[in-house]
C-alpha cells in the first residue's frame, strides 16, 4: 500500500511542479503588467495635470503593498501636494483597496524641467 | 489630500519636517510628530553602581525627544501640531499610533538601498508593512538650510 502511495506522489510530482510554476508565472505577469498599467494611468494623469514634470515608476514586491517612486522637485511644494493627490486618486480608480496601503517613495529631483501651462 | 499625517522623526532636523510642513499647509492637515526609541536599560557604572534606573533613563530620553519634537513642531509654525514619544520596536509603534491616531498618511524619511541604508536606517527604512494607512518615504532628502538644529551649550 505504502509502495502504491509513494509511486503515486512520485508519478505526480512532476505535473504538480509544472504546475506550481506555471501559476507563479501568471501571478508574475499579472502582477508586472498591472505595474505597467499603474505607471502608465499615473504617468498620463501626472502630465494631464502638471506637465512632464515627473516620471513615477510602479513596482511590486514580493512582500508589501504597491510602491510608486517619484522624483519630484522639493522647491515647488504645490506638485509634490498635486502628486500626492493624483497619486492616491489614480491608484484608487484602479484598486481601491490597494491604494490604501501604498507605499509612496520621493527622490530629489535635482533639474526641474519647465513644465507647459494646463490646457484645460 | 491627507488631512492627519502622522510623520516619524528621526531628529529635529529630519529632512521630511519641510515637506511635511509644505504639504500640510497646502491640504489644511493636522500633524503629529512622533519618536520611537529603543527601551533603555538600567546605566551602570564599576562594580555594578546603578546610576540611573530604567525609569530614569526612561525620562532623560524622553525629555531629550520631546525637546527635538519641539524644535520640529516649530517648523510646522501655523499648522495644528501635536507630539508624542514612543519607546520599543518602531514598526510596531508606527503602526499602532497611525490607527490610535486614524492617520491618513504616515510620513519618514529613508535611505538608499546601500551599506549605509542597512547599517544606519532612517526611520522610513524600518516601517513594516503593518501600516493600513499610505506610507510617504522621503529618500535621500537633505536638511533644508533653515531646518532647527538642536543648540550645544
Amino acid at each position: 500500500m505504502l509502495v502504491t502511495i509513494v509511486a503515486l506522489a512520485l508519478a505526480l510530482a512532476p505535473f504538480a511542479v509544472i504546475t506550481a510554476l506555471l501559476v507563479i508565472a501568471a501571478r508574475v505577469r499579472r502582477t508586472r503588467e498591472g505595474a505597467v498599467a499603474r505607471q502608465i494611468a499615473l504617468t498620463d494623469a501626472v502630465y494631464r495635470e502638471f506637465g512632464p514634470v515627473v516620471a513615477p515608476t510602479v513596482t511590486k514586491p514580493i512582500v508589501g503593498p504597491w510602491q510608486v517612486e517619484i522624483p519630484v522637485p522639493f522647491r515647488r511644494a504645490e506638485v509634490v501636494g498635486g502628486v500626492l493627490s493624483l497619486v492616491h486618486s489614480t491608484l484608487a480608480s484602479m484598486d481601491r483597496p490597494a491604494s490604501e496601503r501604498v507605499r509612496i517613495v520621493l527622490t530629489p529631483q535635482e533639474d526641474a524641467p519647465p513644465t507647459r501651462a494646463h490646457a484645460a | 489630500m491627507a488631512k492627519r499625517i502622522l510623520v516619524a522623526l528621526e531628529g529635529p532636523d529630519d529632512p521630511i519636517v519641510p515637506l511635511v510642513s509644505a504639504l500640510a499647509r497646502g491640504g489644511g492637515a493636522s500633524v503629529r510628530l512622533m519618536r520611537v526609541l529603543p527601551v533603555p536599560s538600567v546605566v551602570e557604572a564599576a562594580y555594578r553602581r546603578t546610576i540611573a534606573t530604567a525609569v530614569d533613563e526612561m525620562a532623560r530620553q524622553r525629555d531629550r525627544a520631546s525637546s527635538d519634537l519641539a524644535l520640529a513642531a516649530a517648523a510646522l509654525d501655523g499648522v495644528p501640531v501635536e507630539t508624542t514619544v514612543r519607546f520599543g520596536d518602531l514598526a510596531h509603534e508606527v503602526a499602532t499610533e497611525a490607527d490610535a491616531f486614524d492617520a491618513d498618511l504616515v510620513a519618514a524619511s529613508s535611505r538608499r538601498r546601500t551599506l549605509a541604508g542597512f547599517l544606519w536606517p532612517r526611520p522610513g527604512d524600518r516601517i513594516g508593512h503593518r501600516v493600513s494607512a499610505p506610507v510617504l518615504l522621503l529618500r535621500d532628502g537633505r536638511p533644508a538650510p533653515d531646518a532647527p538644529t538642536r543648540r550645544t551649550s
